[in-house]
């Protein structure tokens, strides 16, 4: 974790609203892990004051580069937005509890990203290649055709990609959890199954029930260990002020039904958490 | 001209420069220490410490306001026992003077946390917080009228020999009033200004945006409060001022050490860029330097009236 004031070297709208910022800093590339995140500065005086956080896209090491995939929402990303290539961007990161990543063979790596929480997850997709020897499948979830993001990444790096839409306008008509519970059901029995979720708090809490309990009549009726990354509201963004509390079961006690629970953050001890640390009400 | 001194004393605590962070925005300085070597600043004060571990507020506990933001942590803290065992060895590393912020529900409380950090090794002063306008019992409670701030300060002054350093909430129609009540009941030195009472509302979903509705105002928005309170409080007492509130920058700081501050606090300037207590450091330095002031102390309560 550091602050430092980063080269932009590009920043272009992809799709209405939605933008990519590559940056240039060659610590911030080489110790990213995917699930961080960095803590931008998006104004230039004194307001808006906090720095807003954006999940780490992808990762050029060899050339010292990383990206940001935002959509542009309020008055600090509209100024974010405005920024140019060749100007600086003030940057705290990489921020974070990062996704725990399992190396064995046998594992089968699902990445289910709902909205813009597919972010962080094709960076998890590069590095899972690099170090592990598993297969990845990618769910996609959004609430119409349109608001589908990062499909042609995935495909472009030859992953299974499986779309769900609320509305049916694009692939599977329906939410990207049943889409999830569908392929747990189908999975071989001697592969075994790691959740990696990001989006809005609903589907997160549904991902967490299903990995807590995949249909009994499965062949692999035993919890599947699933990680999440959790949102916030931030005020320092690096672990100092206890204002991005969520509630986790204090960690003698991560078993199910257990009333002892603590306030953690998100910022640093998320985050990633897994479903199992977190109390979802 | 050769380098100016920077350094200042207050009540007995030397420190090398006047910047010290303020509590709660620095943490134990396990985060803060990645960004810079926590030797540099004038002294370290901890996020308020209670006597049994309070788990703060419901969220959301923050939300950002115009050159500002709101906060309703609740005091979110491991309490002093833990604080003693796994916090404190840390700050002992580094050459800095720890001060620790005391909180309490009950004049009890205050008292038995000040004489555990007594006996710790490795504390240097006590910031008694009497103004934390985000929990229902204790705190602000006592720190609104001169008999309470009189009451806790006078309890913990006989329990310990530490420094003391009452802070006070500027939610009060005459600072200058809980000052002065603070100092007779044995403050060696005054903090101020905590958060101002505020809130903010969603309008587009018709709540407040914090949990707890009402939140403690801070950062550049209420620098000019905490200015005239820092004046007038110097005016009004002999102890030593440290002047806290909307410090940004090393010249926010130097009005603050003009209006008649010995030492300022860093709060939210440090969400802003964790490097901030190092830049404004480095910042006053400059100013002494290009200024032609030998001593920073030369400084203090020297602003000249109209
Ligand atoms: C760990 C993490 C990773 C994120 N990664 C991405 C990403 O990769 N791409 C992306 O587009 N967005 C991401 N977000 C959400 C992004 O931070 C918000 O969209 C952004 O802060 C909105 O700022 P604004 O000023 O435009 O909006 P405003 O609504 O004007 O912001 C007002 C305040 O609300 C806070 N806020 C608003 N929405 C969110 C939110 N969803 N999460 C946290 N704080 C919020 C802002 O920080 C700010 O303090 C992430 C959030 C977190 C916590
Ligand atoms: C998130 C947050 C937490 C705080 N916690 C404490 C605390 O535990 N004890 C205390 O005395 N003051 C606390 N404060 C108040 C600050 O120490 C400081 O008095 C105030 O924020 C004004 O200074 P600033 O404008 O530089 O932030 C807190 C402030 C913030 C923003
Ligand atoms: S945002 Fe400050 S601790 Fe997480």
């Amino acid at each position: 974790m550091k602050q430092s004031y980063c080269d932009i070297l590009e920043n272009t709208e992809l799709t209405p609203g939605t933008m990519r910022l590559t940056a240039r800093d060659a610590e911030i590339a080489a110790s990213s892990r995917p699930g961080q995140f960095v803590n931008v500065l998006c104004g230039h005086c004194l307001d808006p004051l906090l720095r807003r956080p954006f999940s780490i896209y992808t990762v050029n090491k060899e050339r010292g580069e990383f990206s940001l995939l935002y959509q542009v929402k309020g008055r600090g990303t509209v100024l974010l937005s405005e920024k140019e290539a060749g100007e600086k961007l003030d940057v705290v990161g990489p921020v974070g509890r990062p996704f725990h990543i399992d190396p064995e063979e046998n594992i089968e790596h699902i990445l289910v990203g709902g909205g813009c929480g597919i972010v962080p997850l094709l960076f998890l997709a590069d590095v899972l290649r690099e170090e592990t020897k598993g297969k990845t499948v990618v769910l996609i979830g959004a609430q119409t055709a349109g608001a589908i993001l990062c499909e042609q990444e995935f495909l472009q790096r030859d992953l299974p990609v499986e779309l769900s839409t609320d509305d049916g306008t694009a692939g599977r008509h329906g939410f990207v959890t049943d889409a999830l519970s569908e392929h747990l059901r189908n999975l071989p029995a001697d592969v075994q199954p790691r959740i990696y979720a990001c989006g809005p708090h609903e589907m997160l809490k549904g991902i967490a029930r299903i990995a807590a309990n995949p249909q009994p009549s499965t062949l692999n009726p035993q919890p599947i260990p699933c990680q999440v990354s959790h949102e916030s509201a931030m005020a320092c963004g690096f672990g100092v002020c206890m204002g991005c509390a969520v509630k986790t079961r204090e960690l003698h006690c991560a078993t199910e039904g257990c009333e002892d629970w603590t306030y953690s953050r998100v910022c640093v001890d998320g985050p990633v958490f897994y479903t199992t640390e977190l109390v979802w009400e | 001209m050769s380098n100016p001194n920077l350094s200042v004393e207050i009540a007995g605590i030397k420190m090398k420069n006047p910047v010290m962070t303020a509590s709660g925005t620095a943490g134990f300085g396990a985060e803060l220490a990645e960004f810079f070597d926590l030797g540099k600043l004038g002294a370290f004060v901890t996020k308020g410490i209670s006597l049994h571990p309070w788990r703060g507020n419901e969220p959301p506990r923050t939300t950002e306001t115009p050159a500002g933001m709101l906060n309703a942590i609740g005091l979110q803290n491991p309490g002093v026992d833990a604080f003693i065992s796994e916090k404190l060895p840390f700050l002992r590393k580094f050459d800095v003077p720890v001060m620790v912020n005391v909180v309490g529900h009950s004049v009890e409380e205050y008292v038995e946390v000040a004489r555990k950090l007594t006996d710790a090794e490795g504390v240097h002063g006590l910031e008694i917080n009497v103004s934390c306008p985000n929990v229902k019992q204790g705190c602000m409670v006592f720190g609104s009228s001169a008999k309470g701030i009189a009451e806790v300060v006078g309890a913990v002054r006989k329990a310990t020999s530490l420094p003391l350093i009452p802070k006070l909430t500027p939610n009060v129609t005459d600072i200058t009033e809980t000052a002065r009540a603070a100092v007779d009941a044995g403050a060696d030195a005054l903090s101020l200004i905590n958060t101002l009472l505020g809130t903010a509302i969603d309008v587009k979903t018709r709540t407040f945006k914090l949990s707890n509705i009402t939140g403690g105002l801070s950062g550049p928005a209420i620098k000019p409060i905490a200015l005239r309170m820092v004046y007038q409080v110097s005016q009004a007492v002999k102890v030593p001022v440290i002047g806290i509130g909307g410090i940004m920058t090393a010249t926010d700081a130097i009005e603050f050490i003009l209006a008649g501050a010995t030492a300022v606090q860093i709060g939210t300037a440090s969400f802003f860029n964790p490097m901030s207590c190092v830049l404004i450091i480095d910042g006053i330095a400059e100013y002494a330097r290009s200024g032609k002031v030998s001593d920073i102390n030369e400084l203090i309560g020297k602003v000249q009236l109209p």
